[in-house]
């Protein structure tokens, strides 16, 4: 089996995979989801998701910051904001799928922290990977800012 | 006790949320009528864990300001200091955890006023220490 049908079967593989996913979600409302959730609790889910989004824009800025010549950002508004976006939207997947499946608080608590930083590392492996030309990139290869 | 070396201005902060939210995870753990304790208890065994670790890391933020900024330069936790940011944002989000938690099982709204100040403090001294740090200070 050469390396292209290879990929080319994972990728269909990959694909099929959705479906079960998606006939899942089908069964799920967002009105039985959040039933009995108060406000609270879904600002105190967006600051945790934020902090947890913080702490893996924060990692990132310092390694930028120790490699940079100049020690200044390059574009810090788009570099905050796409590291804020994954872990926001992480951070309510998870809380909603949580809820859903009445998961305990604790550890609802671990799964929403841990979703929302995997999400800005996500989106940020994701930038560096399509969009290096316009967001800092790392290892060394900022020097040319 | 006078500080031996040049220390930046925020070790009192670092030390305040330290303590802060080590006793915020003290009084959680042991605690008994008050209503973190109460949450905790009712939130199963694993919140004991959670807080016990929280308490640990705030521990960990109090051995840092002695050791880091007090201590002569032989004496140096250099795991803790290069990776302190995230030290702090682990003691902003202990409280929030604890917020959260109450938020679920109780209306108790005013409670969360007290534990805005440890987490808005731990993450503008994150910020801080990143950025002083990445311009060498």
């Amino acid at each position: 089996m050469s390396a292209n049908y290879l990929r080319i079967v994972l990728k269909c593989l990959l694909v099929a995979l959705w479906l079960p996913a998606l006939a899942i979600a089908g069964t799920v409302t967002l009105d039985q989801t959040l039933d009995g959730i108060t406000l609270p609790t879904l600002i105190i889910v967006f600051v945790l998701s934020s902090l947890s989004g913080a702490t893996a824009l924060l990692q990132r800025i310092d390694r930028e910051l120790r490699t940079s010549v100049t020690k200044t950002l390059p574009r810090p508004t788009l570099f905050a904001s796409a590291h804020m976006l994954g872990s926001w939207l992480a951070g309510c997947l998870a809380f909603m799928l949580c809820e859903n499946q009445n998961a305990n608080d604790w550890l609802e608590l671990g799964v929403i922290v841990a979703a929302s930083f995997a999400g800005a590392k996500f989106i940020e492996s994701i930038s560096e990977k399509y969009l290096a030309h316009w967001t800092p990139t790392t290892k060394g290869r900022n020097e040319k800012y | 006790m006078t500080p031996t070396r040049q220390m930046p201005m925020y070790w009192f902060g670092r030390l305040y949320v330290a303590l802060h939210v080590g006793v915020i995870a003290l009084v959680a753990c042991f605690g008994q009528g008050t209503l973190f304790y109460k949450v905790m208890i009712e939130s199963g065994e694993l919140g004991f864990w959670c807080m016990l670790a929280l308490a640990v890391v705030s521990a960990v933020g109090v051995v840092d300001v002695f050791v880091n900024d007090f201590l002569p330069r032989r004496f140096n936790l250099f795991l803790v200091k290069r990776h302190r940011h995230f030290l702090l944002m682990a003691l902003a989000i202990g409280p929030l955890s604890m917020a959260f938690v109450i938020a679920k099982r109780t209306d108790f709204g005013i409670v969360y006023a007290s534990l805005a100040l440890p987490i808005i403090g731990a993450t503008m001294l994150a910020a801080m220490d990143v950025y002083a740090r990445g311009r060498g200070k």
